[in-house]
């Protein structure tokens, strides 16, 4: 990525998605989303990575190409690489031994003009973070409650 | 563990292990009629404050 885009860089988010043995049902589908969003220039995605965790925890990473899953040509095109082998063992804590998980890092291109306005008219971002659905319900569910 | 040659010997950018998320326990739908109804109370108390104004401007 060359200076100048990293200027105008969006806020990047990972997800790690675990796909526990017989629950996985690939169709395809993540992928033509996935590809519907980098073709409409919503996020650039900076890595995808397939790991498993042995019952031992031993962990094995496949580069996207490697897997065959989906058709994912668009987001490949633009692949950063950007993990390197420590946050592929930071990622892999996460997951449950003897599982298969997508990690999937983007940026989220929608919010660089925004970000790149706020930081002209002078501002700093303080804080940030992702509410958690779970937060969400048992807001509403109180608020239903004492309703 | 086998992975990327560039991947290897450069810093990382996740900074600490990961901690697991609690699965999802509802669904966006679920999550959407809430968000929906707080809406309609924020209308509601919108409309409160608006017939108290004209309350107050009647009562002049």
């Amino acid at each position: 990525m060359a200076p100048s885009e990293t200027d105008e860089l969006g806020p990047v988010d990972y997800i790690v998605v675990d796909f526990p043995p017989g629950v996985s049902n690939f169709t395809g589908e993540m992928a033509a989303e996935l590809d519907k969003l980098v073709s409409a220039r919503t996020i650039r995605v900076l890595d995808l990575i397939v790991l498993t965790k042995g019952e031992d925890g031993e962990i094995d990473a496949l580069e996207i190409e490697d897997t065959g899953v989906g058709d994912l040509r668009t987001a490949e095109a633009e692949l950063a690489g950007l993990l390197a082998e420590e946050d592929v063992v930071n990622l892999a804590a996460a997951m449950k031994p003897g599982t298969t998980a997508g990690v999937l890092v983007w940026e989220n291109i929608w919010a660089a003009p925004f970000a790149s306005a706020a930081r002209r008219a002078g501002g700093q971002l303080i804080a940030d973070g992702r509410i958690p659905i779970q937060a969400i319900l048992a807001s509403i569910e109180a608020d239903e409650e004492g309703a | 563990m086998p992975i990327g040659r560039m991947r290897r010997g450069r810093r990382g950018v996740v900074g600490a292990p990961v901690a697991r998320t609690a699965a999802v326990a509802g669904s966006a739908a679920v999550v959407a009629h809430g968000v929906g109804r707080r809406h309609d109370r924020r209308d509601d108390r919108r409309d409160d404050r608006g017939d108290r104004r004209e309350d107050r401007r009647d009562r002049r």
